[in-house]
């Protein structure tokens, strides 16, 4: 599919991932355990950009109900992805409703990082960033943006995956996600970004 | 070089590039005429890297395993597949269309969009997918009722029952009649309702259609060249012209023109001149008029002032506010029928 980062990376394991997932539906829960470290990375990191550090909390909830539900499941390894995306965001939202806060992470006072900030120059910023660093940015996006970001770097969904977890048409998770990657590369010093060689804004499968 | 920025909290980076390692395949974007430039797949790789802790803990593993034994235990591992759980590839999803519903939608689409091809011969239209879907021939005489489904001659476009009955029809009911006259045929029992009602009697049909064309004719753009009055040809095409082009277009067969301008101009003239029952001048001058801001004019009015109205078709054309004034009075002079009563204009009176 094309996909930079997190993405490929997530695909690349979706055999091993479906493989999993079909035995633990058998019963087997050193599958489901396999099925548990290969995606609660990417869906921790995904509920960690829409609620903060109660992160651990929801994708706990989220899991309780993973598994209670995981007879119920049909697809392979992508489709896991994206229906355990659908579960953590749910419980994600539900989280905030009873915190009536807004999706932002609970970040440190900006001064007590040492942050990166827009004085450091290209090349520092594209090479890595901190944790926080991302946390605050993706943050700072509109809650959109940010989540189309998220599911499609962090949980490696592809477009209609992410449309689907998201309740939105295809078109308008891609231009969100677009939106979303091209203010945080102006935020990280870049002037634009570009689809070049990796063709991912540009893709529509 | 690869930790200068500050110590990610706990665990963070992993895979952030310790002492030697090449910071991202090749390093920084190329440089374009002075401007940095990341690729998508770049910045994706970062805000991975940063983002995603590798490893899990252990904890929550134990207790995300304890919740699948107990759920097993209970059978729930039987348990059916709602629709938001069937996540197989190319299964009906949430929201996509089945083909079904996207040949219906296109074919809706085309149809008001005013590609007459789907009209003209639509009774036999079979060839193509859309045909597939159900009622080709249904949906567009629901969606485009005035236009494209004119299968039976002049006076039956004109009063289709499925169309708003907007006042501006009257106009078009006036040029249908004065065809009908022409070729000997009856006008089409509802047009000729509206036109009675409009007129104030049968007998008056004549006298008010030719009043309502010659000052349609008045106040219409300067390329219409037609004479006033003279059995006006909806036929000649009246593009822009709102409703009052929609019967005779109809008849005429101009089907793409009926699509096109129609759907807009009913929408925008149409529906404050109803509100005030400006029966013919609704269908002359609205489509330039209320994208100018003469809708007020109109929605004055100045409907059913014989000789008033000329001189207020004048004023339409040039000047706003005076017949919003002289017109206050007039509105019930409009004596159409119309049921629609919608205005979008503030200053228009609403029957």
């Amino acid at each position: 599919m094309g996909h930079g980062g997190e993405s490929r990376r997530a695909q690349a394991y979706d055999g091993e991932l479906g493989a999993a997932v079909a035995l633990a539906q058998s019963g087997d829960e050193a599958a489901f355990a396999v099925a548990y470290r290969l995606v609660q990375p990417g869906l921790l990191a995904y509920v960690r950009g829409l609620v903060g550090d109660d992160a651990e909390d929801v994708m706990s909830d989220a899991w309780l109900e993973i598994a209670r539900d995981l007879g119920r499941f049909k697809g392979d390894g992508a489709g896991f992805r994206g229906w355990t995306a659908t579960i953590a965001r749910h419980r994600a939202l539900d989280h905030l409703r009873r915190q009536r806060v807004r999706p932002r992470p609970s970040m440190l006072e900006q001064d007590v990082l040492d942050l990166p900030g827009p004085q450091n120059t290209y090349d520092q910023a594209m090479e890595a960033i901190s944790t926080e660093y991302a946390l605050e940015l993706v943050g700072g996006l509109p809650r959109d943006q940010a989540e189309a970001v998220l599911l499609r770097v962090v949980v490696g969904l592809d477009g209609p995956a992410a449309a689907r977890v998201l309740g939105k048409r295809p078109g308008a998770v891609r231009t969100a996600a677009y939106r979303g990657l091209k203010r945080l590369a102006k935020q990280l010093g870049a002037e634009s970004v570009t689809d070049e060689a990796s063709q991912t804004l540009g893709e529509s499968k | 070089m690869g930790e200068r920025q500050s110590d990610g909290g706990p665990a963070g980076r992993r895979r952030v590039h310790p002492e030697g390692t090449p910071p991202l395949q090749g390093g920084p974007g190329p440089v374009l005429g002075g401007h940095r430039v990341v690729t998508a797949a770049d910045l994706e790789k970062l805000l991975a890297a940063a983002l995603i802790r590798d490893g899990v803990d252990a904890g929550a593993e134990q207790r995300a395993v304890a919740a699948f034994l107990a759920a097993r235990e209970t059978g729930a591992l039987r348990a059916r597949t709602r629709r938001r759980d069937d996540w197989r590839a190319r299964r009906r999803r949430l929201g996509s269309h089945s083909l079904r519903a996207t040949l219906s939608m296109v074919f809706a689409g085309l149809t008001l969009s005013g590609v007459a091809v789907a009209g003209i011969g639509v009774a036999g239209s079979s060839s193509d997918g859309p045909a597939d879907e159900g009622r080709p021939t249904g949906v567009p005489s629901r969606t485009t009722a005035p236009s494209l489904t004119e299968p039976a001659g002049p006076g039956s476009g004109s009063g289709r029952p499925d169309r708003p009955g907007t006042a501006g029809d009257t106009e078009a009911h006036c040029r249908a009649y004065e065809k009908a006259e022409g070729r000997g045929r009856a006008l089409e029992a509802t047009a000729w309702k509206r036109l009675t009602e409009a007129a104030g009697g049968a007998a008056d049909v004549d006298a008010y259609c030719a009043e309502q064309l010659r000052r349609a004719s008045a106040e219409a753009r300067p390329e219409d060249t037609r004479a006033p009055g003279a059995g006006n040809n909806g036929a000649s095409g009246r593009a822009g012209n709102g409703s009052s082009g929609n019967a005779s277009d109809n008849a005429s067969g101009n089907a793409s023109e009926n699509a096109s301008g129609n759907a807009s101009d009913n929408a925008s003239g149409n529906a404050s001149d109803n509100a005030s029952g400006n029966a013919s001048e609704n269908a002359s001058g609205n489509a330039s008029d209320n994208a100018s801001g003469n809708a007020s004019d109109n929605a004055s009015g100045n409907a059913g002032n014989g000789s008033d109205n000329a001189a207020r078709g004048a004023d339409n054309g040039s000047d706003s506010s005076d017949s919003a004034d002289s017109g206050a009075g007039d509105g019930e002079g409009g004596a159409t029928a119309d049921p629609e009563g919608k205005s979008v204009e503030p200053g228009a009176r609403n029957p």
